[in-house]
């Protein structure tokens, strides 16, 4: 009779936030895999109930110190919606501006310091740096001015506090944005060096059938605005979100599962969702490098987002000069309206995937929230590629499967803090 | 020397988390009323001098290229009473083992530690660390940290005078 085997992997390294991965295997076959999130739900859905609306953006930012920009963008887009302001097209362009930094810090980071060295052998970036310097301090310098750009137009790289409902609180100077343009020439070269780098790494042999969601534009990479699409050829508007979507609880996780409506099926968002879906709305030079580096899409290999985190940041690059070069401080900096009673909600592209808002307001005040974050959506698209990569590995040792699948889990870069915080892994064989 | 003597004091406006900050301050002033090169900006040059607030210690990246000697003043929780005060030669394993604030990003050991393999850090490296109470938002530092700023302070000026020659 076969033995019921158990590998956990009691601290997933290289992860924002705390978690843990349960593997129970009977022979060879995969019984179960559980992502375990064990944080305390962090209720901020119920904190929010009875703030006034300008408190929120600060207050959702506080969610994650990664992509506090992303919970900043999706919670004023769904309260203006709801206050049914529009903002110019001026504070749109700043608010991509602000949405290109943080893309470029968590990109930067994850690329060269939480996942690289997992194609190249290393424990971690720190013991990357002693053999690959040039490229450690690439990453740090790329990540060091999405922080500036987030210093300057949200007043502080982490939670920054210069977004509002309605536009900004204080629109920066021209001299401040013009300052930062040799800097991001530098970035987008180097941005270009990364992905060349990321493009050469081994990639396991991984490609799954998954279905791909992203919020995707006519005109743009879409970041802040447009319909959540999916590769089935489907799409829908942010207020549709909550027909064609659900969140389920599971009993191992204090995070809810986001799936698809009407099977309550998997879904992946992230880069490599977008790149899939928007890469002929990629900036010229993240084009071009797709195309030098032959970064086919279709690609639904996990493992080889990295290099969709690559394009994006070179995206990111060439959109901010764009608009560092041209920028004129918007007047006003900030729309306003009555505080009458409405519902609204949005959906805009984290650098994790799609985040989902919606709120409910009466009086200035909020009533409801709900807020979807992107790990949520991916955590059972994360289980069901484990179950299908696992039975390769399971016949080595129990570290080697637990290191394998650790690397799978941080491809996807989950947040779980967002989405609820560090993983730790139990493999059970029989 | 070859390069400046460099000061970076990691903190928030937050509480006990205050405490860098307070003690960059104080050594600006200090700096200031010594003599010598008006400060610009967060930076103030005296003789090969400069003072630097972080907000996060992966900060340091962008200063230490031209440091010859590093001091770091940070608010740390787990090694004492509140109020006490640590001083550590890295590398030390101990300055890895304190509390790290949160985990968005590198925290101090693990910045010092890449600094090294990167060969980007001063071949002295002093961590001063600052017992700090439990941290409320931006409140005001508890009175046994604010009791010992200007001790520690004084301590660093003294410690950082010989390198830059004052």
């Amino acid at each position: 009779m076969a033995k019921t085997r158990t590998i956990r992997v009691s601290a997933l390294s290289r992860v924002e936030g705390e978690g843990g991965l349960l593997i129970r295997t009977k022979g060879n076959a995969v019984e179960e895999v559980q992502l375990h999130i064990f944080e305390p739900p962090r209720l901020f859905e119920a904190l929010l109930r009875g703030r006034s609306v300008e408190e929120v953006p600060d207050i959702t930012a506080r969610i994650c110190g990664i992509c506090p920009v992303a919970y900043q963008m999706s919670s004023v887009h769904a309260l203006e919606a709801a206050l049914e302001l529009t903002i110019t097209p001026e504070i749109r362009r700043l608010r991509r501006l602000l949405y290109c930094g943080e893309w470029i810090e968590s990109h930067s980071l994850h690329v060269h310091l939480l996942n690289a060295p997992d194609f190249l052998g290393y424990e971690s970036g720190i013991a990357l740096a002693q053999d690959h310097r040039q490229e450690v301090n690439r990453g740090l310098r790329l990540k060091k001015h999405g922080n500036q750009l987030l210093e300057v137009l949200g007043g502080r790289a982490i939670h920054p506090i210069n977004v509002a409902v309605g536009g900004f609180y204080r629109a920066p100077r021209r001299d401040e944005l013009a300052a930062l343009v040799p800097d991001f020439e530098w970035g987008l070269a180097a941005a270009v060096e990364t992905t060349r780098w990321v493009a050469g790494f081994d990639f396991p042999d991984f490609e799954r059938d998954c279905e791909l969601l992203a919020v995707t534009h006519p005109d743009e990479y879409a970041m802040n605005e447009g319909r959540i699409a999916s590769t089935t050829g489907e799409s829908w508007t942010a207020a549709e979100f909550q027909s064609a979507f659900a969140e389920e609880q599971v009993a191992h996780s204090t995070a809810l599962h986001a799936v698809r409506q009407p099977k309550r099926t998997s879904y992946l968002t992230g880069p490599l969702a977008r790149v899939n879906l928007s890469r002929d709305r990629l900036s010229p030079t993240a084009r071009r490098t797709a195309d030098a580096i032959k970064f086919d899409t279709p690609c639904r290999n996990p493992f080889k987002a990295i290099i969709a985190r690559g394009l994006e940041v070179i995206n990111a690059f060439e959109e901010s000069l764009e608009i560092l070069r041209s920028y004129e401080p918007p007047a006003p900096c900030r729309v306003s309206g009555d505080k009458h009673a409405g519902a609204g909600c949005a959906a805009t592209e984290a650098p994790r995937g799609m985040l989902y808002h919606r709120y409910a307001v009466d009086d200035g005040k909020v009533t409801s929230a709900t807020i979807v974050p992107p790990t949520s959506q991916n955590q059972r698209q994360i289980e069901n590629d484990l179950r299908v990569y696992l039975p390769d590995l399971i016949s080595g040792d129990d570290a080697a499967v637990a290191s394998a699948c650790e690397r799978l889990v941080r491809s996807y870069d989950p947040c779980i803090s967002c989405s609820t915080h560090f993983l730790k892994v139990t493999l059970e064989r029989g | 020397m070859d390069g400046a003597a460099l000061f970076v004091g990691v903190g928030s406006p937050h509480g006990d988390d205050r405490a860098g900050w307070l003690v960059a301050d104080a050594l600006s002033n200090r700096a200031r009323a010594g003599c010598f090169t008006p400060p610009t900006d967060a930076r103030a040059g005296c003789r090969g001098l400069v003072i630097h607030k972080a907000s996060t210690p992966a900060d340091l990246f962008d200063w230490l290229d031209d440091a010859a000697t590093l001091i770091v003043c940070d608010a740390v929780r787990g090694a004492g009473p509140i109020g006490s005060l640590h001083r550590w030669i890295w590398p030390d394993a101990r300055i890895g083992r304190l509390r790290a604030s949160g985990s968005h990003d590198l925290c101090l050991s693990e910045v010092l530690e890449m600094a090294g393999r990167l060969d980007r850090l001063p071949a002295h490296v002093v961590v001063w660390g600052i017992e700090a109470s439990p941290v409320a938002p931006v409140s005001e530092v508890s009175p046994e940290v604010g009791q010992v700023l200007p001790v520690v302070a004084e301590k660093i000026w003294s410690e950082l005078s010989p390198a830059i020659d004052i």
